[in-house]
């Protein structure tokens, strides 16, 4: 079937997928090889020399009415009522392909439908037996969950017992299925696929940066689909991704508020609002503000905010939850330096307070797919199941002292081709991470993780913004050590911010979209947009430069976030000097230079350690905590401000804690 | 002497006069009132009564046909008098579909059996498709909603 498609001639198919294993069940592929008295399937045949392969005879015809004859006696047709009706493989190819008359008066079977949880909707009798499902369950997702039971007429696609799939990849299955059996419940019987705009965007819900298609109509998002790329996502997400898109109607900011005199927040024009933010931030001194960027800032406003506040005098920004001890001088030094495709190739994996199954579970896939492939995975941290065996070897730093003096680990590490070390935020946020670091660190050069033509040192994020922050600088300047209790907060879309850092005096000027701690805690609020409404930059976490692209319109009287803050500093009387996206971005690109690389990786410099020694100067000796790395989200389905009002995420969250009960 | 008892069975009063003036007289303006209680329901066997307070006779002296009927619990004219408050259940033996009552047999019902009710056509409670603006529970047309401040900060 490959050399058919590289020849240009499409062979229907059903059951193959070409980042599955083959089954060969469909028969939808045959073609007729000379020499070969029936007709073959061409996926599981493989194609030799001198080969000669017919796709259009009269044979090829009738072998694919017939086969096409087989799968519709058992499939309803209910076409008008299926959620897939306009994007089905099946109602496409017996147009194509079936014959135009029906002989079939016989009763159909009926197969009871299958509860698999609050995202997938099942309507078994539709289901065809191509086992895609099936196979991306246990191949790539790493989930004994699905599988075919009985046989002949009787054989059903289900769980063994009644049981949600307890995957964080389980929407692809939708995807996956070529017919209307699995299709997505919260987009059940919403829109039809014809009338819906498709935008390709990127998802933020992890650092991952994975590609995605916003299907919307109206002002309305109607579901997120993957987008192919292969260097990043292949054609999987995760369900964040694909089903936090309800959380992007509710609780929307959609009018600027000010606190009033009853200490309540009142709506107000926009100009009320800049002119209230210009009369707080005009009392205080530089040094007294400080500035918190929240998980899913884009580029364009972290370095409008940035350049605000040094226009004001002041250097207290910090990225929430941020991992302290980062710094951006070397990039090499925050990023996935093997890039995401890079890791395929790893043939020694050691992650170090890292749980992938719930930072970034795309990325877990294709860790596991490297482990089959072969290669050896081992993990410090909290014990997790990551779906598929790894060597486990301790939870905390004491553990990675272990491996330093010379453990069978560091042998692995040191003759392995291209080792790779994954350092995770459970490092990355600990108040001791400096030190943590510089074990790392000690590690990377003892096991000689970087090489020639191999960059086996990567660091796995957890928030969007993360690395764009770094990138732009967007962290603590050398004199915010000493600033006092900041009197003025300004958030954006900041709402995990840390209590400490926005004290119970403090005036908070909160931008974001949706409304929730930030907004409660504010003085100010200015409603922003998200990340369907926007066209903003994003770095993830293997420094990939990817933008979003607006897919709806913004709520109400929102803003796009740069633009706001441009608005401030012109009623600053600072104002900042660009004034369209283009402008924006050309500073960006000023930077650093890779905003400017859309979807590529530069590949960041590597000191030879140099770096390491200058690290280690700076932060000095600093005691190792005994207590274990822990991953720094324990609810993969409720992390940032849009998944925490997702009705979806809600009922996931529901379902997993009746699952864990059981 | 029949007639005294009916009447005062009826209208739960103990002579004619406060049965009358209970209602009574409105048989005198209510042609269908005063056939079963003045004509029909003298000497007629009371077989059963249900939960809306309707009683179900039956005389069979009477022409075949109109051997049975029900003297409805509310009697208020016009208003009273609804006849769809009479239940299936009862409904089949009031219309000689069948000869058991419930009163005389037990009555098994259907699992998605719900309680019966007398039609609603007319009342507040009548049924109104969504969008309609009588609809109490209107569909929201809102597509996105918005945050409300105030709500916000009594949970914060």
């Amino acid at each position: 079937m490959a050399a058919c498609s590289a020849a240009g001639v499409d062979i229907p198919r059903f059951c193959y997928h070409q980042r599955l294993s083959i089954a060969g069940n469909c028969r939808m592929c045959l073609v007729e090889v000379e020499k070969s008295p029936k007709p073959v399937a061409s996926c599981a045949m493989p194609a030799g020399p001198g080969m000669n392969i017919k796709t259009d005879t009269p044979l090829v015809k009738k072998a694919r009415e017939g086969v096409m004859e087989f799968l519709l006696i058992n499939h309803p047709l209910d076409c008008p009522i299926c959620d897939q009706g306009g994007e089905c493989d099946l109602q496409d190819q017996s147009m194509h392909f079936g014959s135009d008359r029906g002989r079939f008066t016989e009763m159909k079977r009926s197969v009871q439908d299958k509860n698999l949880g609050p995202l997938v909707k099942t309507v078994m009798t539709r289901c065809i037996h191509c086992t895609r499902c099936v196979r991306f369950a246990t191949e790539v997702a790493g989930v004994q969950d699905l599988g075919m039971t009985g046989r002949g007429n009787a054989s059903e696609i289900g769980t063994y017992v009644e049981k949600a799939m307890e995957s964080e990849l389980s929407g692809n299955v939708i995807d996956l299925c070529p017919v209307g059996a699995l299709t997505s419940k919260p987009y059940a019987f919403t829109a039809r696929n014809w009338e819906l705009k498709s935008t390709e965007s990127v998802d933020v819900s992890d650092a991952m940066g994975q590609n995605i298609r916003v299907d919307s109509r109206g002002v309305e998002v109607m579901r997120i689909v993957p987008v192919q790329n292969d260097a990043v996502n292949e054609e999987w997400i995760s369900d964040k991704a694909r089903f936090q898109y309800d959380g992007l109607k509710r609780q929307r900011l959609n009018v600027p508020l000010v606190k009033g005199s009853k200490g309540l927040l009142e709506s107000a024009t926009w100009e009320e609002a800049l002119v209230a933010a210009k009369d707080a931030i005009s009392k205080v001194k530089g040094n007294e503000m400080s500035f918190i960027a929240g998980k899913l800032a884009d580029a364009e406003s972290l370095i409008a905010l940035k350049d605000l506040a040094n226009r004001l005098g002041s250097g207290n920004l910090k990225v929430e939850v941020s991992a302290p001890h980062l710094d951006a001088d070397v990039r090499s030094n925050y990023l996935a330096n093997s890039t995401i495709s890079g890791i395929d190739r790893a043939d020694v994996i050691l992650l170090i307070g890292s749980n992938p199954r719930v930072e970034a579970p795309v990325f877990n896939a294709r860790i596991r797919k490297t482990f089959l492939d072969g290669a050896h995975v081992a993990m410090v941290g909290e014990q997790a199941d990551l779906t598929f065996p790894v060597e486990h070897l301790g939870t905390g730093p004491d553990a990675l002292a272990a491996i330093l003096k010379g453990s069978p680990m560091l042998k692995r590490l040191k003759k392995a081709q291209r080792p790779a070390i994954i350092v995770g935020p459970g490092v990355l946020n600990r108040p001791d991470s400096a030190a943590v670091l510089q074990q790392v660190h000690e590690l990377v050069e003892k096991a000689d993780v970087v090489r020639e033509g191999w960059n086996g040192y990567n660091v796995l994020h957890d928030t969007a913004s993360r690395v764009a922050a770094l990138d732009i600088g967007f962290m603590p300047s050398a004199r915010s050590a000493s600033a006092p209790a900041p009197k003025l907060v300004y958030l954006l879309g900041s709402d995990d911010f840390d209590p400490a850092d926005v004290p119970a005096d403090a005036f908070v000027i909160y931008q974001g979209h949706h409304g929730d701690n930030g907004a409660a805690r504010a003085n100010i609020v200015l409603p922003g947009a998200a990340y369907t409404e926007k066209n903003a930059t994003y770095v993830n976490f293997e420094g990939r430069t990817q933008r979003t692209k607006a897919a709806v319109p913004r709520v109400g009287d929102a803003r796009s976030d740069w633009s706001i803050i441009r608005a401030l500093s012109e009623v600053l009387e600072k104002p900042l000097p660009y004034s369209t996206t283009d402008e924006v971005r050309a500073r960006l690109a000023d930077m650093a230079p890779h905003f400017a690389q859309v979807d590529t990786v530069q590949s960041p410099m590597w000191l030879n350690g140099e770096y390491f020694q200058a690290f280690k100067d700076r932060a000095g000796k600093a005691a190792v905590e005994k207590q274990a790395f822990s991953s720094s989200i324990s609810n993969f389905f409720q992390t940032d401000v849009i998944s925490r009002t997702s009705i979806n995420m809600a009922k996931c969250v529901q379902t997993r804690a009746s699952l864990a009960h059981k | 002497m029949a007639l005294v008892k009916f009447l005062k069975d009826t209208y739960k009063r103990d002579s004619v006069l406060d049965a009358l003036k209970a209602g009574g007289w409105k048989a005198f303006l209510d042609g269908t009132l005063a056939q079963t209680t003045l004509v029909h329901g003298p000497n007629a066997t009371l077989v059963g009564s249900d939960g809306f307070g309707n009683k179900y006779y039956e005389r069979m002296t009477e022409q075949y046909g109109r051997h049975r009927w029900v003297v409805f619990g509310d009697l208020d004219w016009p208003s009273g008098q609804e006849s769809s408050t009479v239940p299936p259940e009862w409904h089949g033996w009031l219309h000689c579909i069948t000869d058991s009552s419930p009163a005389t047999a037990d009555v098994s019902y259907p699992i998605y059996h719900v309680p019966h009710h007398a039609n609603k056509t007319g009342t507040p409670s009548s049924y109104a498709p969504k969008g309609a603006w009588q609809n109490p529970s209107k569909r929201s047309w809102k597509k996105v909603q918005v945050w409300d401040p105030a709500s916000a900060g009594a949970s914060a």
